[in-house]
């Protein structure tokens, strides 16, 4: 009653409390009194309010008001003790000062201390028995990245984090500990302040073209949260979180804390950030050779295998003159405020971007409102609503798509000249296949999503008597995505159907209630925590698609404006249900041995009843051996900890029967579509073991984390290509073994730390490694059907390789493994019907080194990204090569023999005929579609990449408007993706293939047809009123 | 008893909570798109997928049998090869998967309710997708197709699957033949885009699968050319009784597989081969289907190309004169579907069988029972109908029989005279057939005569003809490879391996 008055009437508390603090400590100080005023401010400046302070010695003292302020009656040789939690003790001497300022600092041990680790729950990290990484809302603004999944990347050991190009708004994928599902997504649970979050990119199978995930990309929904509204992110790696989240936590969980609204005076921030970005490193091509076919010109063929350009031809340089500078700005502004009971953090954003590519932009607004209430000092409440609107407009990518067609563009025409006189599309060739000119595609076809969305959540937390406490949160997460694409009658794609539009419309929701109750105990140097709960998840999302060819007028861009004859609609609905109850008890001794086991029984409607039930335990031990050693400045710390847990995750939904597809052949009607249903289904099981330690040195300045993991999961549910003999194309099935293993570490150094100056440096290494133990059915051969992007390279398992690996088709060889040469042409000879290993998308290893200086008011950070090994296949290079752009091979006039030996019948006797057989590639085209595809794997892709480079510099408070308007304010350069260093002779080899919805381990590692990352630099400024 | 009426109340209240969470948790069902449905409702496709499944195919089988011809020389299937791809296995798909369980749907259906008639209809299908599969394919997963949880399967010979095409027609028969309240014509009427409702064409369709089946093996000595003709006689008795898939030909889904929207045939021309036979060159007189079947290049000549050779005239102008004109019947393909012909129109009803095919293998069965009478009226009959069938004037289609092209002395009536003639009947839309005369008779040049085999063979024949179409490729070659082994299909030359229903 009394903290509430005195904290919610400011004015009063310090009279109020002055008076009462005054008559309590009356009787210990009878004399030499004198008053002292001050004020408590952080490090930022920024006053600090209900701070309390105790006069050494005594029980007297005062707590700090709105303003960070005190006055305080003390001797004239006292001692004052500031405390406030979350920041070291301070102690100041008082000396005759009457007038004083203590600045706090943030103790960073404390704010470490705690890990949230489940539904609003946070345990003590110290009883943890696996690892988990923490990264700070500072950090992640920082970095500057419209998705903040990219601004994770070589923040997290264990993590790979990669966006699928460099167009704005393109999807961008994080997998933790490698893949543990060979088809279901292998992506973490986003869970914001105790709420699930969905997100899905959106699958074009729900489309009436029902297209594949790789010519168009889709935001990965999750980007919509505004990443200045994140205080923390808390990345828990492994199984371990799936007890109390779940299943779909199989895969790691992403727990984001969000900012609350701060006790204090009311505060208003704005913020900016002007970015101009420009591409960086597009694969070369050749101008030296004009259009044509076995060195004579062809003007119907875009493939450059024609003679030379004369000296007279004018040349262009088309990348130029397509490519554009990209800008994006941003604009924050938040409003918070609140006294003890009542907290409101209301923040807005917006960002324009417009991307590198003519055509692809993004737009987004983000409200979201966040306030906590104390209804009765045992009932606390808080709210979190959040709306979300994006625009983005993207370009087609892939086989049809802008780089492509820019990339196999003739030097000797002018991309520009994309419109004839009368307006219509200017042709190259006279042949109606012609790819689109990128610059008419960029104008003429339209490819724009646009969501709208919808976040809340309530929590209510009840702490009836001090050792319990219980917790119930409503959450739903609801929103709108709407695109649309357009192929323009002229276009490529549009040039049959002679115009095409599709639309969708996506409604999601996902919502989710939750209940914990913990309880804590300690009898003697025995701690116990019990904690029991149930998690209600509801999932649904309904597509409706409409397509519309037959264009009547051109340039309109409506369903109305196609014949009404060739629409076409498509509905799909996929609903899914989970309940889940799970208990997890921990013990202490003493706080120096924790052990924690935990057990979750999950209900799912995507498994037959018979099995929709299933139950998951898990165990964690934690040793914190520091505490049997004597107190030391070299070893501070050190924490050993082990953990096992299982998981098991149910299948994806509407699997269990077979389901019937509408035909659209004469008559109409239903058949079977292509995925055999499987009334048996059981849940796929992941096991993890992991061990590691903590340690800490030198009063923390030097701070080691190390784990080893190994997890292996079983009864994989895919649905893998089966014979026709079971009536389907695909089946899906319980089948399959796969191991995931690594070696994860992170080392934080402080090397220097002065009143003025501080240098930390934090390396994080990740090495992981997989293995596929048994395929599905057993067959020799399994492949990921996504990854399948050009030539013969695809994603495909081996039995007892890793599940990373390239598979190809390779030449046909004799017993001795020479190259067999066809004896008609010289060319060698593929053997097209087997695929075999050819290499291996893994890295060595990954690191990140993050530096971070601070000199006074400045501050400079960077980030490295560094890997080692794993193979690249350059599509790209590939395409260019058998398109005649390809910058390789540039004397064609140079007679080349092929190695090998010939197919003549002796290939395989103990002379085989030598080739002899000598091509002029010039005048032999097919010279350049002889190579197989895996000698475009590049091998052993190692880069060096600056991702971030951050400098920022705050200003004194007294020097913007002393202070009283303007209460902080810093400016901030960062540069993002500024160069990579890499034996990669193509674009970018981090880019995806596929966008983030093609399942398993992905198409990370196949170039083809996509944009690399622009470099950017933005400029940005932070004011505080 | 307050505690045991508590202890009540709280069971009820779990049961009661246990109830809800299962309602809760039954949301497995997509509610887009159904899991069965009713017999009507499966059929149309199922008859799409007929014609689609020969059709696919016979643009490889065209090539062997020399309907038509791939305009780049050196197709590898010109060559009689088997290269590793999908493409001539498409009867493959369709048997397991196109049709494959959706007959089960419908035979579910119909016997629960009654309508015998589907039943009948569904079995009817099975039977002529095994057969007419079998006849591509020779060895094919039999005994364990479609068996639930089942994933790696066994090969069965072909002399199994025939006997299941006899069985499987015996109990159509039945069901075709059963009354009841909810078999009626205007039940069937409802899915049945081929015969309308009428379950006695169906019958006659049956009788067709077992003439074909029991005719297939004629160089057997369990041969019996009276069950063949007793067959026939039961059987497509007129053009009205023509099994023909409707194809509205609105766009591309509901377009006929060779008309110039779906752009299928736009590669191929017509072989020397039918040219001559058509042309006056091989027989005596001109034919009057050939303007109705082929199309003359601008000056007026009908042309075709041989055998892997390729079409000379395929870049030449579309204003050339000599420049042979598509199968559609245009110089170039137009999706505009003007001037299209014959079964090359976008909506044009695609023949899974014929009277005129049945007449010819009764004349040829005739023959075989030295009932030369019986055989030159089977033969006529054969010619007039496929005239009437394709359109010619009754008076050009006399004209014709008067003429020496048409044998009309019954002794003198050959298997070669049957053959050719059948050859022409089955022109673009039998070529399943077709592939298994040839085979039967080994492509002899002495049955069909003028006919040359191309000059070169491909380098895994090992100088044989082609006799099988492999597995899918997508099906067996990557996901049942090893069973593959036990019938030698991993083999080269597998595709050259002889038939069960052509060997002594």
């Amino acid at each position: 009653m009394l903290k509430y008055y005195l904290t919610s009437t400011p004015v009063l508390l310090r009279k109020m409390l002055g008076v009462f603090l005054l008559i309590l400590g009356f009787g210990a100080t009878a004399f030499a009194q004198q008053r002292v005023n001050g004020k408590v401010l952080d490090a930022d400046g920024t006053a600090l309010p209900g701070v309390s302070i105790l006069i050494q010695g005594t029980e007297k003292g005062t707590v700090t008001g709105i303003e960070g302020e005190f006055s305080l009656d003390v001797p004239a040789d006292a001692v004052l003790e500031f405390n406030f939690l979350g920041y070291l003790k301070q102690i100041v001497v008082v000396k005759n000062r009457t007038a004083i300022t203590v600045t706090m600092e943030a103790d960073s041990k404390v704010l470490d201390e705690f890990v949230v680790t489940g539904m609003g729950l946070k345990t003590k990290k110290d009883a943890l028995g696996y690892s988990t990484t923490t990264v700070s809302g500072k950090e992640i603004v920082e970095s500057q990245r419209d998705n903040w999944f990219n601004s994770l990347a070589a923040r997290i050991p264990g993590a790979s984090v990669g966006n699928t190009s460099g167009m704005a708004g393109s999807s961008s994928l994080i997998n933790l500990r490698g893949t543990s599902s060979l088809f279901g997504s292998n992506q973490p649970l986003i869970v914001v302040d105790g709420v699930l979050v969905d997100n899905s990119t959106f699958n074009q199978g729900a489309l009436v073209s029902d297209r594949p995930n790789r010519d168009n990309d889709y935001t990965n929904r999750a980007a919509d949260i505004n990443s200045n509204d994140i205080e923390s992110i808390t990345v828990l790696k492994g199984p371990e979180a799936a007890a109390i989240y779940g299943a779909n936590a199989g895969n790691g969980a992403i727990v984001i804390t969000t900012k609350k609204g701060q006790v204090g005076r009311g505060k208003l921030s704005y913020d900016n950030a002007f970015r101009v970005e420009q591409v960086y490193r597009i694969p070369e091509t050749q101008s030296v050779f004009g259009q044509g076919n076995n060195g004579i010109t062809d003007l119907n063929t875009r493939r450059t295998f024609g003679p030379a350009y004369g000296s007279e031809v004018q040349l262009y340089n088309n990348r130029d003159n397509f490519f554009r500078q990209g800008f994006s700005q941003r604009h924050n502004m938040v409003f918070e405020g609140g006294s003890k009971d009542v907290t409101y953090r209301w923040s807005n954003s917006f960002q324009d971007y417009k991307g590198v590519i003519p055509g692809n932009s993004l737009q987004n607004f983000s409200s979201r409102l966040v306030g906590s209430v104390q209804l009765s000092p045992k009932v606390r409440a808080e709210t979190n609503f959040a709306y979300i609107n994006s625009v983005n407009d993207k370009v087609f990518r892939g086989a049809n798509g802008v780089l492509l067609n820019l990339l196999s563009w003739p030097a000797n025409d002018d991309i520009r000249q994309y419109e004839t006189a009368a307006g219509t599309r200017r042709r190259l060739l006279s042949s109606a296949t012609e790819l689109d000119n990128p610059l008419f595609n960029a104008d003429r076809n339209l490819n724009q999503d646009q969501t709208n969305r919808f976040q809340g959540s309530i929590n209510l937390i009840i702490e009836p008597v001090k050792w319990l406490s219980m917790r119930a949160t409503l959450g739903t997460d609801r929103y709108t995505q709407s695109g649309v694409t357009v192929e323009h009658p002229e276009s490529n794609a549009g040039l049959t159907a002679n115009g095409q539009i599709e639309s969708y419309i996506a409604i999601n929701r996902l919502d989710n209630a939750n209940f914990t109750a913990r309880a804590n105990k300690k009898v003697g140097k025995l701690g116990a925590s019990l904690l029991i709960g149930t998690q209600i998840v509801s999932n649904r999302s309904d597509v409706n698609s409409i397509r519309g060819q037959k264009f009547f007028d051109p340039d309109f861009y409506s369903i109305n404006n196609t014949d009404q004859t060739t629409h076409r609609a498509k509905n799909s609905i996929v609903r899914k249900h989970l309940i889940g109850v799970f208990a997890q008890a921990e013990i202490n001794y003493d706080e120096l041995v924790y052990l924690t086991a935990t057990g979750r029984n999950d209900w799912t409607s995507t498994l037959p009843p018979e099995n929709r039930s299933y139950f998951f335990p898990s165990m964690g031990l934690s040793f914190l051996a520091s505490k049997l050693i004597p107190e030391n400045n070299v070893l501070t710390y050190l924490k050993l900890r082990a953990s096992y847990a299982e998981v098991a995750k149910d299948a994806p939904p509407h699997r269990i029967g077979s389901i019937l597809e509408p035909r659209l052949t004469t008559g109409g009607g239903y058949s079977y579509g292509f995925f055999g249903g499987n009334p048996g289904l059981k849940p796929e099981y992941v096991v993890a073991r992991e061990v590691g330690f903590e340690a800490r040195f030198f009063k923390d300045r030097v701070t080691l984390d190390f784990a080893h993991f190994f997890r292996t999961s079983y009864d994989q549910i895919s649905p893998p290509r089966t014979s026709y003999g079971t009536g389907f194309v695909l089946s899906y099935i319980n089948s399959g073994t796969l191991s995931n293993w690594g070696y994860e570490a992170s080392l934080g150094i402080t090397p220097v730390k002065t009143q003025n100056i501080t240098w930390s440096v934090n390396f994080n290494f990740t090495r992981l490694d997989s293995r596929a133990d048994r395929l599905p059915l057993d067959l020799p051969e399994y492949y990921v059907a996504d990854s399948w992007l050009f030539g013969n390279v695809r994603n495909s398992l081996f039995k007892g390789g890793p599940l990373t690996t390239f598979g190809a088709v390779d030449y046909l060889r004799n017993d001795n493994g020479d190259i067999l040469i066809n004896p008609g042409n010289g060319l060698p000879e593929l053997n097209t019907n087997v695929f075999t290993v050819a290499g291996d998308r893994n890295p060595d290893f990954t690191m990140g080194i993050y530096n971070n200086f601070s000199f006074k008011d400045f501050s400079l950070s960077f980030l490295f990204d560094i890997r080692r090994g794993g193979d690249v296949f350059n599509g790209n290079a590939a395409f260019l090569y058998s398109n005649g752009y390809s910058t390789r091979l540039i004397d064609r006039t140079q007679p080349y023999v092929f190695k090998g030996v010939l197919r003549d019948g002796r290939q395989n006797t103990d002379n085989p005929t030598p080739n002899t057989l000598a091509i002029v590639p010039q005048y032999q085209t097919g010279f350049f579609g002889a190579l197989s595809d895996a000698d475009y794997i590049e091998k052993d892709i190692n880069w060096v990449r600056m991702r971030e480079l951050s400098l920022s510099y705050r200003f004194p408070t007294g020097i913007v408007g002393g202070g009283k308007f303007v209460r902080s304010a810093s400016v901030f350069v960062t540069g993002n993706d500024l160069f990579i260093i890499t034996n990669y002779t193509g674009a970018d080899p981090a880019v995806n293939g596929n966008s983030a919805a093609s399942p398993g381990a992905g198409s990370v590692g196949f170039d083809y047809g996509t944009l690399a990352n622009p470099r950017g630099v933005t400029l940005g400024v932070r004011l505080g009123l | 008893m307050q505690h045991k009426f508590s202890r009540i109340f709280f069971i009820g209240l779990l049961a009661l909570l246990a109830s809800s969470c299962d309602e809760f948790l039954d949301v497995n069902t997509d509610i887009s798109k159904p899991q069965t449905a009713s017999a009507p409702v499966l059929l149309p496709p199922m008859l799409s997928d007929m014609a689609r499944g020969e059709q696919f195919d016979s643009r490889f089988v065209g090539q062997f049998v020399q309907y038509w011809h791939n305009v780049t020389a050196g197709s590898t299937y010109e060559a009689h090869g088997s290269p590793s791809s999908d493409a001539n296995a498409e009867k493959w798909r369709s048997h397991y998967y196109a049709i494959g369980l959706n007959v089960d749907l419908i035979i579910t259906d119909a016997e629960a309710k009654e309508q015998w008639n589907y039943a009948g209809v569904a079995r009817a299908i099975r039977a002529w997708s095994w057969q007419t599969s079998t006849d591509h394919h020779g060895d094919m997963i039999f005994k364990q197709a479609w068996e639930p949880g089942r994933f790696i399967f066994d090969f069965d010979s072909q002399d199994q699957i025939y006997e299941e095409v006899r069985r499987l027609s015996t109990e159509a028969l039945e069901l075709l033949n059963r009354q009841g309240e909810a078999s009626t014509t205007a039940i069937l009427a409802r899915g049945d885009l081929v015969y309308a409702g009428d379950a006695t064409k169906w019958t006659k369709f049956v009788y067709g699968v077992l003439a074909r089946n029991a005719n297939h093996t004629s160089n057997k000595s369990t041969y019996d050319p009276r069950k063949v003709i007793e067959y026939v006689d039961k059987a497509l008795a007129s053009n009205s009784d023509n099994f023909l898939v409707p194809h509205a030909g609105n766009n591309t889904d509901d377009s006929n597989f060779y008309g110039p929207l779906r752009n299928n045939l736009t590669v191929y021309r017509p072989s020397t081969y039918i040219v001559n036979l058509l042309d006056s060159v091989l027989l005596p007189a001109r034919d009057p289907r050939l303007p109705i079947l082929l199309t003359p290049s601008l000056d007026g000549k009908y042309r075709g190309i041989n055998p892997g050779a390729g079409d000379p005239t395929n870049s030449a102008a579309a204003s050339s004169p000599t420049k042979l004109p598509t199968l559609f019947g245009t110089i170039v393909r137009s999706t505009a579907d003007k001037g299209s012909k014959f079964i090359f129109r976008d909506n044009a009803t695609f023949p899974i069988m014929t009277y005129a095919e049945m007449q010819f293998i009764k004349a040829e069965a005739a023959i075989r029972a030295n009932d030369p009478a019986m055989a030159l009226t089977a033969y006529t009959n054969g010619i007039k109908a496929h005239m009437d069938f394709v359109g010619v004037t009754a008076a050009n289609r006399d004209k014709y029989i008067a003429s020496a092209a048409v044998v009309k002395d019954a002794s003198a009536l050959t298997i070669s005279d049957v053959m050719i003639q059948k050859y022409i009947a089955l022109w673009g839309i039998g070529a399943a057939e077709t592939w298994v005369d040839m085979r039967r008779y080994a492509y002899n040049k002495d049955i069909w005569k003028g006919f040359a085999l191309p000059t070169v063979l491909s380098s895994d024949n090992g100088g044989k003809l082609i006799q099988r179409a492999r597995p899918r490729f997508n099906s067996e070659y990557v996901w049942n490879a090893e069973s593959l082994k036990t019938i030698g299909a991993d083999q080269p030359d597998y595709h050259t391996k002889e038939m069960w229903f052509a060997l002594p």
